[in-house]
């Protein structure tokens, strides 16, 4: 069965809306993936650093106190759910290295997916244009007819 | 308007109801989806860890760490005895003792079984929503299939008339 024009642009319309919501999740994993290759090199910073090193903490967006480094080899991390884990600075950078690839892996099926909505997108455009055109050209057609109709029942 | 297009309107209304509910039902089964997905990455996270790691609950605005319980030398137990105590209160003390050794790294042992427990509710949870979409989608058809018959007699009727 060959779908209608309208039916055809209520799936171009379900088919762009998977389309954005796609390309918003692509961008969601992206920011993720960059906060933890962040998060990674913050522990690799305190990993280099050594305790006793001044620092200023902020306590608020625009207040910081002075504060020296106690613990350059430990750190608290969030494995969701609430729960904290404390782990050496090798242990939470490997953590950092993991969620990377796993997001990175998510990404790539995520930009798959999102290539293939886009060639069906572009498909659907297609065909939806081919069918456009076959309706004004019939269109025309009807309209170029009538005249000729009246004419001949003018002279008749 | 007859009393068949009246019917047809009621049935329309039934079917638009079924899908509003189904949505509700897939926003849910979504939920749940993502907060399985996140307790699922915090188990493997907790397997991976070493069995003395400290582990914190975030409780409100703080963190709590997780009670372990300190692990007692039966010598440092017995040692505060007079030699004259009741061999009961000695039998009671080393019984504690073993009690303490079992529920050392409890906090993390604990930390997983609770993760698991609220995996077992959400998969649960999610059965429950499954079997409740299942009964959504048979009765959206049966409407569908209602609608149709009715949007036929409709065509029928203004046909014959």
């Amino acid at each position: 069965m060959r779908a209608s024009a309208t039916q055809l642009s209520s799936v171009r319309e379900s088919v762009e809306s998977n389309c954005n919501d796609l390309a918003d999740k692509s961008m969601q994993l992206q920011r993720l993936m960059a906060h933890f290759s962040s998060s990674n090199r913050a522990v690799q910073g305190l990993a280099d650093s050594k305790p006793g090193q001044p620092l200023m903490v902020p306590l608020t967006e625009s207040l910081y106190v002075p504060a020296k480094l106690a613990d350059t080899r430990s750190v608290l991390v969030d494995v969701g759910t609430g729960y904290f884990v404390q782990m050496t600075t090798d242990a939470a950078s490997d953590f950092c290295r993991r969620k990377s690839t796993k997001l990175e892996d998510t990404l790539k099926t995520v930009n798959q997916t999102l290539g293939e909505k886009r060639r069906a997108l572009s498909q659907i455009d297609e065909v939806l244009a081919q069918k456009m055109a076959a309706g004004r050209q019939q269109q025309q057609q009807q309209q170029q007819q009538q005249p000729q109709q009246q004419t001949r029942g003018k002279s008749g | 308007m007859t009393e068949l297009q009246r019917q047809l309107e009621r049935e329309v209304e039934a079917f638009r109801e079924v899908q509003r509910d189904m949505q509700k039902t897939m926003q849910a089964k979504a939920q749940l989806l993502s907060q399985s997905n996140e307790n699922e990455m915090v188990i493997e996270e907790l397997g991976r860890l070493d069995e003395d790691s400290n582990v914190f609950k975030l409780i409100g605005p703080a963190l709590i760490k997780q009670a372990r319980p300190i692990r007692r030398d039966p010598s440092q137990c017995s040692a505060p005895l007079p030699d004259n105590a009741a061999p009961g209160r000695a039998a009671a003390c080393h019984a504690a003792v073993q009690a303490t050794a079992l529920n050392v790294n409890a906090d993390l042992t604990e930390a997983r079984a609770n993760v698991n427990k609220r995996l077992e509710y959400i998969r649960g949870e999610m059965a429950r929503v499954d079997a409740q979409i299942k009964s959504l989608q048979d009765k959206g058809s049966a409407r569908q299939q209602e609608i149709m018959k009715l949007q036929k007699r409709v065509a029928g009727a203004a046909g014959g008339s």
